[in-house]
C-alpha cells in the first residue's frame, strides 16, 4: 500500500501533489535554514578566541588588551620576529626538536601497536586473556602513578636529559589505547580472508604484511595524527625529561614567555602559540580525507 | 611460505633504526654534577630578563671562579613538578631556585641541606640588611639565602589626593590617620568612589604588618598560627567600620584587586589607596602619579616583614655542594654579579647591592629601591623578631582568610561565626 503518494509515480500527474525541486516543502527549508544559522552562529563563538589569538598576535604590544576588535588596525609582524628569539634559543630549535620526537613516537607507536594488536586480535597464545586484559589495565593508571617509576628507571639507564624516554616507549607498545583501537578494527575484517591466505601456504606473519597490514590503513591513519598532536602537545612529560634549552620542544618553549613573576611578553607568546598551530592544524587537514574515508568505509575491499 | 622480511617490513625496520639513531643523537645527555668541583647545575625559573640576567652572571662567576656552570631554566609552570620527580628519582640540580611560601615543605621533607656549615665561609650573610639574614630560616635551621627584599607598601594616587586638597599619606601615618584620611578622599571624591580599598583579607599585605606591630605575627616559627581569636575579631571589626562610613569601597570591588592589571580600583579610578602591590606593578599602567608610604603604624612601629624574594637553596643529594654555596655567595657579595643581575628578582636584599644599582636603574626602579632601602632600616629600628618562614599548608590559610573577609563584607557571615570559620580551616590547613 503506498502510504505516500507524492513520489508515486502509478499515480497519474494531475493528482500528484507538487513538490518543489530538490524534494523539500517550505516547513523543512525553514528548519534547515534555523539549524544552519544556529550551527555558523556557535562556530562563529567556538573560533573567537583563535580569531582574537590571531589577530592579537598582528597587534603591536600595547594595543593586545587595550583595544576589543580581534582585527588589529596597526597591523604589525613584529610580534613574530621579537617572540621567534625572545627566549634567548630560536623558535626554530624548539620546532626541529619537537618534530623529531614527534615522528619518531608516530613511528613507533604505528610500527609496535599493529605487532600487538595483530597478535591479540588474530594469534592464540598462552594467557592471552591474561595479557589482553593486563594491556588494558594500564590504561586506567593515571600520569601521576608512574611518572616518578619510569623517571627512576630512566634515570638509571642514564637516558635522562635525552629524546629517548619520549621516543623508545612508543616502539615497544606502551599506548594501550592504540593497540586497543587496532584490536578492535582488525576484529572487524572477516577472518576468512586469513583462512583464504593460510590455505595458500602462507603464515602468520605473511598474513600480517600481506594481508591485514594494508587492509588498517584507516586504523593507522587514526593513530598517525593523534599520536603526531598528542606528543606535539604534550607538556608534562617533555618537561620532565628534557633539561637543556638547547633540547627544549615547543610546549616548554612557549612556557618560557609566560611567567607569574616577571613581565610577559605576550604579543611574543601569542605570535609563537599561533606558530605552534601551524604542524597540528596542517597535519589533520592532509589526513583529514582519509580519516573520515576510514571511518565511512567498512574496510573490506573485494 | 614466508618469503622472509617482506618490503613493508624491511620500511619498517629501517625506520626503527633510523629513529633510534635520531634519537641517539640527543642522547648525549648531561647528567648534572660530574662530583668534580669544577661543575654544578642551577636551576631556576623565570621570564626573559631574568634568564637573561642570570646567563650573563654566570658567565661572569665561571670566568672567576673557573667553575662551570650548567644552567637549566624554564617557566614557573611545572617548575616544581619536575623539581619534585628529580627529588624522588634522586637527582636534583646542584643549586635550585626556591619559593619562599613551599621552602618550608621541602625542607621538612628533608630534601635540602642545612647551610650552617657553609657560613661564614664561603657564603658571607653580613652584607644583607639585618632583617633579611634570617631569610630561608625555617624552625630555626637556616635552608636557604634571600634573593630580594620585598615588603608591604602602600599604594596612593597622588593626582587625586592633590586634586581633593586632602593631606597625603606619608610614612609616618597611624591607622587613626589612615581612617581619617580615606574618609576625606571619599568625601570629597564623590559618589561610587572611596579613599581605599578593602584591605580586610590582604594577609602578608596588610595584615601581617598589623600583627607584628602589635607583638603578634601570622605565623610563629613552629608553623603555628601566631594570633588569636580576638586579634582577627578587631581587625574584622575596624574594617567593617570604614566600610559603614564609605571610607573603604564595597567588596565587589575587590574582585578585580587580585592582579596588576587595568581593572584594579586604584588604576580604575575607583580607589585611592590600596595596599598588596608596589610601584613597579602599578605604576606603568596608569597617567597618575603613584605615591608610596609604609602601611599605617602603631605605636610608631611598622611591623614591616621584610620578604626574602625567592631563595636559592641546595638539595640534600647535590653532587657538589661546595661549588653551589661559592655560587650562592657570588649572588650575594660579588659586585659584577650583582651588578649584571640588576632588580631581576627583586629589590636589593642588601646596602651594598643597592648602591651598586642606584645609578643603574630608571626613575620608577629608583623609588621601588629607596623606599625598600627605607623600610629596610624602619625594619631594624622596629627591632622585633624576624617573621617566620611560611610553613606547608600556608596557601590554604591564605584562602581561609580571604574567604573569612569577604564573607563578613559581604554581609554573608557576623564577624564572629567568619573568625570561628577561620580557625577551623586554618587549624586543617597547617595540621597536615
Amino acid at each position: 500500500m503506498a502510504t505516500d503518494t507524492r513520489l508515486d509515480l502509478t499515480v497519474p500527474p494531475p493528482n500528484r501533489p507538487k513538490i518543489r525541486a530538490g524534494g523539500i516543502d517550505t516547513r523543512s527549508r525553514r528548519r534547515s535554514i534555523a539549524m544552519h544559522g544556529l550551527l555558523v552562529l556557535a562556530a562563529i563563538l567556538t573560533l573567537y578566541p583563535l580569531a582574537w589569538m590571531i589577530g592579537s598576535s598582528l597587534k603591536p604590544e600595547n594595543q593586545i588588551f587595550t583595544t576589543f576588535s580581534p582585527f588589529p588596525t596597526n597591523f604589525t609582524v613584529r610580534n613574530y620576529v621579537t617572540g621567534w628569539t625572545a627566549t634567548g634559543t630560536s623558535f626554530s630549535v624548539y620546532l626541529v626538536n619537537s618534530a623529531v620526537i614527534a615522528l619518531g613516537a608516530v613511528v613507533g607507536n604505528v610500527l609496535s601497536c599493529s605487532f600487538a594488536a595483530y597478535a591479540f586480535a588474530r594469534l592464540d597464545f598462552a594467557f592471552k586473556r591474561l595479557w589482553f586484559v593486563l594491556m588494558l589495565g594500564t590504561l586506567m593508571l593515571p600520569f601521576q602513578a608512574t611518572l616518578i617509576p619510569q623517571y627512576v628507571l630512566f634515570f638509571k639507564l642514564g637516558w635522562v636529559n635525552t629524546f629517548l624516554p619520549l621516543i623508545v616507549p612508543q616502539f615497544l607498545a606502551e599506548s594501550a589505547f592504540f593497540i586497543f583501537l587496532m584490536v578492535q578494527f582488525i576484529r572487524g575484517l572477516p577472518k576468512e580472508l586469513d583462512e583464504a591466505a593460510s590455505i595458500d601456504g602462507a603464515g602468520p606473519i605473511r598474513v600480517y604484511f600481506s594481508f591485514i597490514l594494508p587492509l588498517m590503513r584507516p586504523a593507522l591513519i587514526t593513530t598517525t595524527v593523534l599520536t603526531f598532536i598528542w606528543t606535539f602537545n604534550d607538556f608534562l612529560r617533555q618537561l620532565v625529561y628534557l633539561s637543556d634549552n638547547s633540547r627544549y620542544t615547543v610546549p616548554l618553549g612557549l612556557n618560557s614567555f609566560v611567567d607569574k613573576a616577571g613581565g610577559s611578553s605576550f604579543g611574543g607568546m601569542l605570535a609563537m602559540s599561533v606558530v605552534t598551530l601551524v604542524p597540528t592544524i596542517v597535519v589533520f587537514m592532509v589526513f583529514q580525507k582519509k580519516l573520515i574515508e576510514g571511518v565511512a568505509t567498512t574496510g573490506v575491499k573485494g | 611460505m614466508n618469503e622472509g622480511l617482506s618490503r613493508r617490513g624491511f620500511i619498517g625496520l629501517a625506520a626503527m633504526v633510523g629513529g633510534t639513531a635520531l634519537a641517539g643523537c640527543g642522547a648525549k645527555g648531561s647528567t648534572g654534577g660530574s662530583g668534580s668541583t669544577d661543575s654544578l647545575t642551577f636551576r631556576w625559573w623565570g621570564g626573559d630578563e631574568r634568564n637573561k640576567a642570570y646567563l650573563a652572571a654566570l658567565a661572569i662567576f665561571t670566568k672567576k671562579s673557573g667553575i662551570k656552570v650548567t644552567s637549566q631554566y624554564s617557566g614557573y609552570d611545572g617548575y616544581f613538578d619536575k623539581l619534585n620527580t628529580e627529588f624522588a628519582g634522586g637527582n636534583p640540580p646542584d643549586l635550585i631556585q626556591m619559593d619562599t611560601a613551599l621552602v618550608s615543605t621541602y625542607a621538612n621533607k628533608g630534601t635540602l641541606t642545612e647551610l650552617t656549615k657553609f657560613i661564614p665561609s664561603p657564603i658571607v650573610l653580613d652584607t644583607f640588611y639585618e632583617p633579611l639574614r634570617a631569610g630561608g630560616t625555617v624552625k630555626g635551621k637556616r635552608y636557604g639565602t634571600a634573593s630580594g627584599s620585598g615588603n608591604a607598601p602602600m599604594l596612593f594616587d597622588q593626582t587625586v589626593v592633590d586634586k581633593l586638597k586632602v593631606d597625603a599619606p606619608t610614612n609616618d601615618w597611624t591607622w587613626d590617620d589612615f581612617s581619617t584620611i580615606a574618609g576625606e578622599i571619599s568625601k570629597a571624591w564623590g559618589k561610587g568612589k572611596y579613599g581605599a580599598i578593602d584591605s580586610s583579607p590582604d594577609d602578608s599585605g596588610a595584615f601581617q604588618p598589623w600583627l607584628r606591630q602589635r607583638g603578634k605575627d601570622l605565623y610563629l616559627q613552629d608553623g603555628t598560627l601566631g594570633f588569636d581569636v580576638d586579634a582577627l575579631t578587631e581587625w574584622f571589626t575596624f574594617w567593617s567600620g570604614l566600610r559603614a562610613s564609605g571610607a573603604v569601597c564595597p567588596p565587589n570591588l575587590l574582585s578585580a584587586a587580585g592582579s596588576a592589571t587595568g581593572a584594579h580600583p586604584l588604576i580604575a579610578g575607583q580607589v585611592a589607596i590600596t595596599s598588596g602591590w608596589g610601584l613597579a606593578q602599578m605604576a606603568p599602567l596608569t597617567q597618575h602619579k603613584l605615591g608610596i608610604v609604609v602601611v599605617p603604624r602603631t605605636n610608631g612601629k611598622t611591623g614591616q616583614a621584610l620578604s626574602a624574594g625567592v631563595l636559592l637553596c641546595i638539595p640534600k643529594s647535590s653532587k657538589n655542594p661546595d661549588a653551589a654555596a661559592k655560587l650562592m655567595n657570588a649572588f650575594i657579595n660579588d659586585a659584577d654579579v650583582i651588578k649584571t643581575m640588576g632588580v631581576t628578582r627583586g629589590n636589593p636584599p642588601s646596602a651594598k647591592a643597592k648602591d651598586l644599582l642606584l645609578p643603574l636603574l630608571d626613575p620608577a626602579n629608583k623609588r621601588d629601591i629607596e623606599y625598600a632601602d627605607y623600610v629596610a632600616k624602619e625594619v631594624a629600628k622596629d627591632a622585633l623578631p624576624a617573621p617566620a618562614t611560611a610553613p606547608p599548608g600556608y596557601g590554604d590559610v591564605k584562602t581561609a582568610l580571604d574567604m573569612a573577609a569577604k564573607n563578613v563584607a559581604f554581609g554573608k557571615a557576623s564577624i564572629g561565626d567568619a573568625v570561628t570559620q577561620f580557625f577551623k580551616d586554618a587549624k586543617k590547613a597547617l595540621d597536615v
